[in-house]
């Protein structure tokens, strides 16, 4: 079966298909600068899926239960599952192949969100980002789903989507448990909270740019200051709710509106992520790319035999 | 979920099962992210999953277990109250490892869970049959593996065998107290896929023993994995996590 490939005059032609609610899929002939930016945007998203699954492995073996630790496998393997599937519709862009995408990644001339270059150092640590960071991942990622205009992407995100749904709603049964637990865990989340709040508040990013491309492409459907402003209203009375301080000494809520307003955010500690020099990115990557190269000889087997076994069939 | 018909050598078997489950489930978890390759750590997530699931409904059939709860008895016994074999407890720093004692661990979890189906009555048995629908899936993914990179490279092949080797080393450990007439048995699959795969299996089969031929001894470097089973669940023995 012989695929229409679509193509357009120019991009104001291009802008035109998007505004009426076209969907570009790969057989298109899409436009270099489209396909650049949403390359980019969901190489970061496959990365930080990959290295959010290596943040919450460091806890994985002290889970406090057996069933726990297999609710937390089945969540990392989600994570690892959907970098699998977002690893492959970024390839199919022509752009990197995977291998590509990945061995850049553990050189650290990638990025990823910047939560994940920050250290899990207790079981709390680990109950906040699936409160805390799944809740930011799955508002940010249900806002791209609402609108977006890549097919492929659209598609895939569906599934991760539901997943995250339910990491979400894991989180916040796991932190029931935690607050309304002994003093012990309630200290323990509180110090969590202490570490992990900020960094979730700054994973929408800074405020958006007033011609952000991915704005326009309907890559995002949102802006992100208006995701991190309905993100504060959200869990700033959820966690004040049960017992816990937001840990911002200028948090106002204003008596008419309502509305909860955070101090000015320093977007430094999201900036020095975003060079890899975040609190943990050394480790992070370093990890990943020693047990990358340490695994090297598995791949090239499996290679060596690929190779044979294409030869054997041509022969034949 | 009690086993009615039950009996001391029947609870000795699904003990040393179930904690062999346990450990080796605990291990694999260890690769989650750290695979050859995306595809691999899923299945190896997966495999994971299962065996600690199968830990579970294990402990949920014994008295000892069902009185101080599965977490209680799975994580806080004494060391040497455990039954688990070096070769689940043993730490996998290198694939190779890894991916071989998947291998070798799932050959003989087969057979005695065949056993066991056969052996008991329900709901043991029962639980055993549905793990078998699970274990033909671990075969399959160290078979399809195997059977690409052993032949592969001269490396693959080295890192293999010495893999091999280090774990038949261990198989007095395994089978001890145990057998269950099944040791032959699992000797006689393990050579024919060493044979599948351009090994000659012989000379490893006979691999010196380096683990006590004992399941109260525990493995070199179980008192830290211990530790770090353990190390939330201490924090606080009146929480509920």
């Amino acid at each position: 079966m012989t695929i229409a490939q679509r193509s357009w005059n120019d991009l104001d032609d291009f802008q035109t298909f998007i505004d009426d609610g076209g969907i570009v899929e790969p057989t298109d002939d899409i436009p270099e600068a489209y396909r650049d930016e949403v390359f980019r945007f969901i190489e970061f998203h496959a990365n930080s899926e990959l290295m959010g699954g290596l943040t919450e492995r460091d806890w994985i073996p002290k889970a406090p239960g057996l069933r726990l630790k297999q609710i937390f496998l089945a969540k990392t393997q989600d994570e690892i599952g959907h970098a699998h599937l977002l690893y492959m519709v970024a390839a199919d862009m022509g752009v990197k192949s995977r291998s590509e995408m990945l061995e850049q990644l553990f050189d650290g001339r990638s990025r990823f969100h910047n939560v994940f270059h920050y250290q899990a150092v207790t079981w709390a640590d680990q109950i906040a980002i699936a409160y805390l960071v799944d809740a930011a991942a799955f508002a940010s990622q249900r806002a791209v789903f609402a609108e977006c205009s890549y097919g492929p992407y659209k598609r895939v995100l569906k599934r991760i989507i539901a997943e995250e749904g339910f990491h979400m709603r894991h989180g916040e049964e796991m932190l029931l448990r935690l607050a309304e637990g002994t003093p012990v865990q309630r200290e323990m989340f509180q110090a969590a909270l202490d570490r992990w709040w900020w960094p979730a508040v700054q994973l929408f990013g800074p405020d958006s740019a007033p011609d952000d491309p991915l704005l326009a492409w309907k890559i995002k459907s949102q802006r992100n200051e208006v995701l991190r402003d309905a993100y504060v209203q959200k869990y700033v009375p959820l966690l004040q709710g049960y017992g816990f301080a937001i840990p911002d000494e200028h948090l106002t809520q204003d008596p008419d509106t309502g509305k909860w307003q955070t101090s000015e955010i320093d977007w430094e500690p999201l900036k020095a992520t975003m060079r890899n020099g975040g609190p943990d990115s050394r480790r992070r990557i370093a990890t990943a790319a020693t047990n990358w190269s340490d695994t090297a000889w598995v791949r090239d087997a499996l290679d060596v035999a690929a190779h044979a076994r294409t030869a054997n069939e041509t022969a034949a | 979920m009690n086993e009615p018909s039950m009996d001391p050598p029947l609870a000795a078997v699904v003990l040393a099962l179930a904690d062999d489950e346990h450990m080796v489930g605990a291990r694999h978890t260890a690769w989650i992210g750290l695979g050859p390759f995306l595809e691999e750590d899923l299945a190896f997530c997966s495999i994971a999953q299962d065996e600690l699931g199968h830990a579970i409904a294990l402990y949920e059939m014994l008295p000892a277990a069902q009185a101080s709860g599965i977490d209680a008895f799975g994580l806080l016994r004494e060391p040497s109250a455990y039954r688990s074999s070096w070769l689940a407890e043993w730490e996998c720093t290198d694939w190779a490892d890894s991916l071989v004692r998947q291998w070798l661990y799932d050959r003989a979890e087969t057979l005695r869970w065949e056993w066991l189906r056969e052996m008991s009555s329900p709901p043991l048995a029962d639980l055993a049959a549905r793990a078998l629908s699970e274990e033909s899936f671990h075969l399959a993914h160290a078979e399809h593996l195997l059977c690409r990179v052993m032949p592969s490279t001269e490396e693959a092949k080295r890192r293999l065998v010495a893999s091999t080797s280090r774990f038949l080393g261990m198989s007095d450990n395994f089978w001890v107290d145990l057998d269950l007439g099944l040791r032959q048995q699992w000797e006689q699959l393990v050579a024919g896929d060493l044979a599948r795969w351009g090994v000659e299996g012989t000379a490893l089969l006979n691999t010196p023993q380096v683990a006590p031929a004992d399941r109260s001894v525990r493995s070199p470097g179980f008192d830290a994995f211990h530790a770090e089973l353990t190390e939330v669940v201490a924090l606080d023995p009146s929480a509920i996590w």
